[in-house]
């Protein structure tokens, strides 16, 4: 009788790996704090009610994730062979940009698919967002952060689903401090962007802390 | 003593003074009355004047008096001449549309409403006999006039300062967008100049050839257009950015490349209304120039109080504050300088309106 055996301790490392590359991209390397990507659109969405920053949210989460497989085929198929077939004065780096928003493209039309199987009253406002969520600097840094740091598969998409939730995270965390913000002991002058914008500063300093380097820009 | 129905039919028959009594009387009718009187006009033909403008469409008020502050004058309505009344009025940036056809080439006829639209409306107040003729409908059209109302004003001078990307609407300081490489990337002014560089391309192409895509494609499909636009144009921006800077280029690592979604340039894609190429491109211009005017003054005055030098200069020796050089010194200067450039245009953009509302103050509109 043929029997299955199952190497626990390579799974538990490779779940381990998996939370701790998660963990890293929510805290220590989060999109917002330590590299300032998507910072235009969370200030755009902090003010809005909770539920249209979740109809931004979810679509985010799955391209970011979706597009992590994706990038790192880029990165180590395409690029290899398109390397050795592009002319000499056209550089690979020039190439980038549209090879990985092609990489969130794709993901973009995946996730469309994967939300028509919600109730239509959540899926129609997540696919409105659906491509402002894809056209994101956090999506298209993400994805060239795992280039640049050639990790594999499985810590590209840990790594692209825990810069989502880092993202998602600091949403409702600058939420609740524009909130607090708003009230009359805040100067004039200070209100509304430059508040937000200190308030980023000194969470990005609190993560800095810490951490104790800074990170790879 | 007469019974009269009304008191006011009292003096009926009397001998009185020569009062004209002009309902919605404006000051181009005082002007034109008192001109007419003194070159010896009859009281018939004057009132025959003054109802001839009060039949004749609109015409732009123009202030006889200096105006209280020139620097609105020159702001709200540019070459406005104080007199004579004739004198088309000019706004400082006339749209085709709005340039009225030039005046039929008949005599004029010395009584007829002054039309502000041509240069041969010009005509002497003298020798006011005739009666006065309707104008012809091409020349009461008014063209690239002064606003008529205080909410056409007010609406004229919101407009002005929404087109200020420099100072009053700037893309950075203002709107918020572009934020990521200004924090990120714009650690010193070498790296903000060579981020310049590509806005000023990016920035400024990308919106007209997306927009003219988007005429072609029934502005369908924008979000899409407009990003693989940018990323497109990123080809030979790269290219030419490596020969202008070499491998320097490197330093601004993941954020050259995400430059091409930055909400700097495909913000316009959230709108579903579609601009003509034209104002694309001088949108996108001057997005540019402020976003460039952002960048230099936050990258130099990052790497002066990170480093104490500016462009690799060393001004001072020593360093004023370290942390201007993370991005939590980024975002904290940032919103620091917002607030001081939110003041500023705040102040100004008060000065303005209170200014338009003192010129209209007196105004029956």
């Amino acid at each position: 009788m043929p029997t299955v055996s199952i190497d626990w301790g390579s799974v538990g490392s490779g779940v381990f790996q998996f939370l701790s590359y998660m963990g890293l991209a929510v805290f220590a390397e989060n999109v917002i704090l330590s590299r300032a990507l998507g910072v235009t659109r969370l200030l755009k969405l902090v003010p809005d009610h909770k539920a249209q920053i979740w109809n931004f949210a979810l679509p985010l989460i799955l391209v970011m994730t979706l597009s992590a497989p994706f990038g790192w085929l880029a990165h180590n198929v395409l690029f290899i062979w398109l390397r050795a077939v592009l002319p000499a004065w056209l550089p690979l780096s020039a190439l980038r940009p549209v090879v990985y928003l092609s990489c969130g493209v794709a993901a973009m039309g995946i996730t469309w698919l994967l939300l028509l199987l919600l109730p239509k009253k959540i899926a129609d406002p997540c696919r409105e967002q659906t491509s402002l969520a894809t056209c994101s600097t956090g999506v298209l840094g993400t994805l060239l952060i795992c280039a640049n740091q050639n990790y594999t598969m499985l810590q590209c998409i840990a790594f692209s689903l825990g810069s989502a939730l880092g993202y998602i995270f600091i949403v409702f965390i600058v939420r609740e401090g524009r909130r607090r913000l708003g009230n009359k002991a805040v100067p004039a002058i200070f209100q509304g962007l430059p508040s937000s914008l200190i308030y980023v500063g000194i969470l990005s300093l609190a993560i800095y802390a810490l951490v104790g380097h800074a990170v790879v820009l | 003593m007469p019974n009269h129905p009304t008191r006011n039919d009292r003096r009926k028959g009397e001998e009185r003074s020569e009062t004209l009594i002009i309902p919605h009387i404006t000051k181009e009718m005082v002007q034109k009355a008192q001109q007419m009187a003194d070159q010896g006009a009859s009281r018939a033909e004057i009132e025959q004047a003054i109802f001839a403008m009060q039949q004749a469409p609109f015409q732009p008020e123009v202030p006889q008096t200096p105006p209280p502050r020139k620097g609105f004058m020159g702001f709200a309505r540019r070459k406005v001449p104080a007199a004579p009344i004739a004198e088309p009025t000019v706004s400082d940036e006339p749209t085709p549309a709005e340039v009225a056809p030039p005046e039929p080439t008949e005599p004029p006829e010395p009584m007829q409403p002054e039309a502000p639209s041509a240069p041969q409306t010009k005509r002497p107040a003298a020798a006011p006999t005739q009666p006065a003729a309707p104008a012809p409908k091409q020349a009461v059209r008014p063209a690239a006039r002064a606003p008529r109302t205080y909410q056409q004003a007010e609406a004229e001078l919101n407009e002005r300062i929404r087109r200020d990307h420099i100072w009053l609407s700037n893309p950075v300081m203002v709107r918020g967008l572009g934020l990521a490489l200004v924090i990120g990337a714009a650690l010193d002014g070498k790296r903000a100049l060579m981020l310049c560089v590509a806005s000023l391309i990016l920035v400024a192409l990308t919106r007209p050839v997306a927009v003219a895509i988007c005429h072609l494609t029934q502005n369908r499909w924008r979000p899409v257009i407009y990003c693989y636009t940018a990323a497109v144009l990123y080809i030979p921006t790269y290219i030419l950015m490596y020969r202008m800077f070499g491998a320097d280029l490197s330093v601004l690592g993941i954020y050259l490349p995400i430059l091409t979604v930055d909400p700097a340039i495909v913000k316009r894609m959230e709108f579903t209304e579609l601009e003509s190429v034209s104002t694309a491109f001088r949108h996108g211009y001057n997005n540019a120039l402020g976003m460039c005017a952002a960048l230099l003054l936050v990258g130099c005055l990052r790497e002066f109080l990170a480093t104490g030098a500016i462009f690799g200069h060393v001004v001072i020796h020593r360093t004023l504050l370290p942390m201007a050089a993370l991005p939590a010194g980024g975002f904290v200067l940032l919103g620091v300088l917002a607030a001081i450039w939110l003041a500023s245009v705040n102040l100004y953009k008060d000065f303005k309106h209170e200014e338009v509302r003192r010129l209209y103050a007196n105004r029956k509109h």
